[in-house]
């Protein structure tokens, strides 16, 4: 049997607005093991992306658990979360959230500065990445300078940098064409490979499907 | 540090456009400053000498007239009580005495003088001779005082050079003396003039108008020539007793009533004559103290306000980074570390440019003689540009508390649901 890396207990997520109140996530019991490739599908609005956020550890649950590794990131103190986020979890997001004013390069090292061994000269990390995912000759291009799918690369480029145990990432292809987002995902499905990684990806579509160890369907913040 | 410097590189016209601010703010605040600290100590320096003297003395039932003086009677080592003779219902300078403010006045000693010259706040304090006697010549008691005329105490108690207005201002021998100008006139007297004092001639060497003093006397010599007048009329045998009155110049107005607070705890039998004086100056003076303070304070504000501003600002801009930063693992001791130091740097940087600048403008401002009072410079003191660089530096500091309490209220999560 594997070991569930990820262990989501009862939790709920509601936000509260002037009349009423939304349940955006509600009591979800998910775990998740070790290098599994695990798909949230569903609808736009249904809750895939504020429950990878209460997994990942960017938002606290109203109410339940969420355990990485056996133990409870929602009681986190902000050092502690800082230090998992660093260390052990890596971000992609549909828009990616580069930093506009930094380069390639820049937006990689600024990701790994706190985690790596001050030893290692952080080109022989990301110089090696951004070749793989064939943006080598962008290593100091802005990323307004970039298209949309290398875009997307410099921010998978950015999440594997420090080496994390477990990649979310919320409708990671999104934003960009079908043939585009068959090389991001290729080259995901390989870096996971590559690393023993367990990934959480959130998408309202079904053609990564095939790729997934596991599919949940959410609905009304519930899992069906 | 490196993303700091990076973060100040990469945005640089709002960097250049804060620290541009911390400049104007700078610049402003030391003029100010300037204008004020310039402004307070010319009018200080007015008020300041404005009825910051007064006398002391110790006043006798009966007068100080060829009385030996008896050392059996001294109870106390500042002055000789005088025991001989009766008390008088009236003052009568009939036969002479000394005295002060109309009262006959006892000796005191050299000893007591120093003690008062020790006090807190007193700059100066003078030994003075102050006698009066009925003259036959004149049919009219007329006093004459001995000074010390260099001592600041005397010129503000009794008189000063700048007060002479015809002849000299300083006897050359023990027979010259000057006069006050109301007693001349009344008597019709000239420089040249001869007078009469204590069976003595004595020559008019100068007419002078002192004005309201409190050792006021019809006529002036120094404290040695008026000893030697006077050797038949006072016994002054006994080592260290030669004064009956102590002119004191203090060194605030504003202190004018603890030093005579002092002087009084160190000898109750002593009288204090002011004309009171000090009150009004020291309370002016202190007016323009706390309004000084105020506006400081104002200008504090000011530059904290405007620097919290430039700060939420950049940080309202930056959110987007904040919310992308703690993402990935960025502590909100770094975040904040990072917008305290970018801060600091703005402002110091800011701070530096301004003093270069304001010492500039203080330059010209002086070259071309734009001046408040005549003679008086606009300058500013090192100590005070580096008040103004720390007050800088605290503004920012300040400034960083509303960013940073708001990055540690928001969740990487609220931020990418707002923000992003």
């Amino acid at each position: 049997m594997s070991t569930p890396i990820i262990d989501c207990i009862s939790v709920c997520k509601y936000f509260t607005g002037k009349n009423q109140i939304t349940k955006a996530v509600d009591n979800v019991n998910l775990q998740i093991n070790m290098n599994e490739f695990i798909l949230i599908k569903g609808r736009s609005g249904a809750g895939k992306s504020t429950l990878l956020n209460l997994m990942c550890g960017l938002d606290k649950p109203t109410s339940g658990s969420v355990e990485i590794e056996n133990e409870a990131i929602d009681k986190f103190s902000n050092q502690e979360l800082s230090r998992l986020l660093s260390k052990k979890i890596g971000i992609i997001f549909q828009n990616f959230n580069l930093l506009p004013t930094y380069t390639v390069f820049e937006n990689i090292e600024i990701a790994i500065d706190t985690v790596t061994d001050k030893r290692v000269h952080n080109k022989e990390i990301i110089l090696p990445l951004l070749e793989q995912l064939g943006l080598t000759d962008k290593v100091d291009f802005l990323p307004t300078e970039l298209s949309i799918g290398q875009q997307q690369k410099v921010a998978i480029a950015r999440t594997l940098a420090k080496k994390p145990l477990i990649i979310f990432a919320d409708e990671p292809t999104g934003s960009v064409d079908d043939e585009t987002a068959s090389v991001i995902i290729q080259h995901l499905l390989l870096l996971r490979k590559e690393h023993n990684l367990t990934l959480v990806m959130a998408s309202h579509g079904s053609t990564l499907d095939k790729y997934a160890d596991r599919v949940i369907l959410m609905q009304n913040g519930k899992i069906n | 540090m490196k993303y700091v410097f990076k973060e100040l590189r990469r945005h640089l016209w709002r960097t250049v456009l804060s620290i541009s601010g911390y400049i104007i703010a700078t610049l402003f605040i030391i003029l100010i400053i300037a204008v004020t600290h310039n402004n307070k100590k010319d009018t200080d320096t007015i008020l300041m000498g404005i009825g910051t003297h007064f006398t002391i003395y110790v006043p006798s039932g009966m007068p100080y007239n060829n009385v030996p003086f008896d050392t059996t009677c001294c109870t106390e080592p500042e002055f000789c009580i005088i025991v001989s003779g009766e008390n008088q219902s009236s003052v009568d300078f009939r036969n002479g005495s000394l005295y002060s403010d109309g009262v006959y006045t006892k000796l005191l000693s050299r000893n007591f003088l120093n003690q008062v010259r020790q006090v807190k706040g007193v700059r100066d304090a003078a030994p003075y001779l102050l006698y009066k006697r009925f003259e036959d010549h004149y049919k009219a008691d007329v006093s004459i005082g001995g000074m010390d005329p260099g001592s600041i105490a005397t010129q503000n108690n009794v008189c000063a050079p700048n007060d002479i207005i015809e002849g000299k201002f300083l006897p050359s021998d023990t027979s010259e003396v000057v006069a006050e100008e109301s007693f001349a006139r009344a008597f019709n007297l000239h420089i040249g003039d001869t007078l009469y004092y204590c069976d003595k001639e004595l020559r008019l060497v100068g007419i002078i108008n002192s004005g309201v003093k409190p050792g006021k006397a019809d006529l002036y010599t120094t404290f040695d020539n008026l000893k030697y007048i006077l050797k038949d009329q006072l016994k002054l045998n006994m080592s260290g007793f030669d004064l009956n009155v102590i002119l004191v110049e203090v060194e605030d107005s504003r202190n004018q009533a603890e030093v005579m607070e002092a002087i009084k705890i160190q000898n109750q039998y002593a009288s204090l004559s002011s004309y009171n004086c000090y009150k009004p100056s020291a309370n002016v003076m202190s007016i323009i103290g706390k309004a000084s303070a105020i506006l400081y304070g104002i200008i504090f504000l000011f530059l904290i306000v405007f620097a919290a501003k430039t700060q939420t600002t950049s940080l309202m801009e930056r959110l987007r980074e904040i919310g992308i930063l703690k993402s990935m693992g960025w502590s909100n001791r770094r975040l904040g570390g990072q917008i305290v130091a970018g801060s600091l740097i703005q402002a110091l940087v800011g701070s530096i440019f301004g003093c270069v600048l304001s010492l500039i403008t203080l330059s010209i401002l002086n070259y071309f003689q734009i001046q408040l009072v005549d003679n008086s410079v606009l300058n500013i003191q090192f100590t005070q540009l580096l008040f103004v660089c720390s007050l800088a530096l605290v503004g920012a500091l300040l400034a960083s508390l509303f960013p940073i309490i708001k990055i540690w209220r928001l969740s990487a999560g609220d931020i990418m649901r707002s923000y992003l």
